[in-house]
């Protein structure tokens, strides 16, 4: 998990990551989306790896053919974490809903 | 590019709209839910308090020492709504909305992209504070299709 975060720290990765939503990409498609020469979109897209948010397919003998893409076991953590976030406030608001029967409620009825 | 992300809770409280603004509002000390996680200083943290009105903050008080400025009351609209901004710049936006003999309460906390990854991070381990984003809908995306 602290990987992910420290590999999403930079905007230039995260933008590699809305991009690859749509489905797999080559290298040169995505440094040419995002306007960033080849070289410099090669470390980024080697950080993604190496923290796990991207896979390669490696189907092609040729590297410039392969194909990025995102590791859906990945975000499936970062989702359960997100529902964390909503489970934590369901369970407050929960706990509001109770205070506010249990005090209004008792003052109306008298 | 970042797509907006929220996360978005509703319940019915058996109350009119002014009292469960009031509720939520005066009287959070009482129903707030402490925990491991709940507080920024759960060691130190004695209660937590809203001053009321639009500039107000909402604070985590300690036993001695000065209170913590947790967010800022941006919209106080006594039965109508709250909203307040956190200090890592998300949003949380509170509407009361009279449905039968009942208050529809919705709680968005928004403007989850808006955190920066370091502080996603370091608040991993407050529940409530914790998140990042746009996720959600990558998620939902595929569950769907």
């Amino acid at each position: 998990m602290d990987h992910t975060f420290a590999a999403l720290a930079d905007p230039t990765r995260r933008q590699v990551v809305e991009l690859l939503r749509d489905g797999p990409r080559r290298a040169s498609e995505i440094a040419d989306a995002l306007g960033m020469s080849r070289p410099a979109m090669s470390r980024h897209l080697r950080v993604l790896r190496t923290k796990g948010l991207v896979d390669v397919e490696t189907a092609t003998a040729d590297a410039r053919e392969r194909l990025y893409q995102l590791r859906p076991d990945t975000f499936v953590a970062l989702q359960a974490w997100l529902d964390q976030l909503q489970a934590y406030w369901s369970e407050q608001l929960g706990s509001f809903k109770k205070h506010a029967e249990a005090t209004r409620r008792g003052r109306q009825a008298r | 590019m970042t797509k907006p992300a929220s996360v978005r809770v509703t319940v019915y409280v058996a109350v009119d709209p002014a009292a469960a603004f009031e509720v939520f509002t005066a009287e959070i000390d009482e129903w707030y839910r402490r925990g491991p996680h709940n507080f920024f200083d759960p060691v130190r943290a004695v209660a937590i308090r809203f001053e009321p009105g639009v500039g107000g903050r909402l604070l985590e008080v300690y036993g001695e020492g000065k209170p913590r400025e947790m967010a800022r009351v941006e919209v106080w609209e006594p039965g109508i709504r709250l909203l307040l901004r956190d200090s890592r710049d998300t949003e949380i936006d509170v509407t009361f909305e009279a449905s039968g003999d009942e208050t529809k309460v919705t709680l968005e906390h928004r403007g989850l992209e808006r955190l920066p990854t370091a502080e996603a991070e370091s608040h991993a381990r407050f529940g409530g504070r914790l998140l990042i984003a746009w996720f959600s809908e990558y998620m939902r995306e595929r569950t769907s299709a």
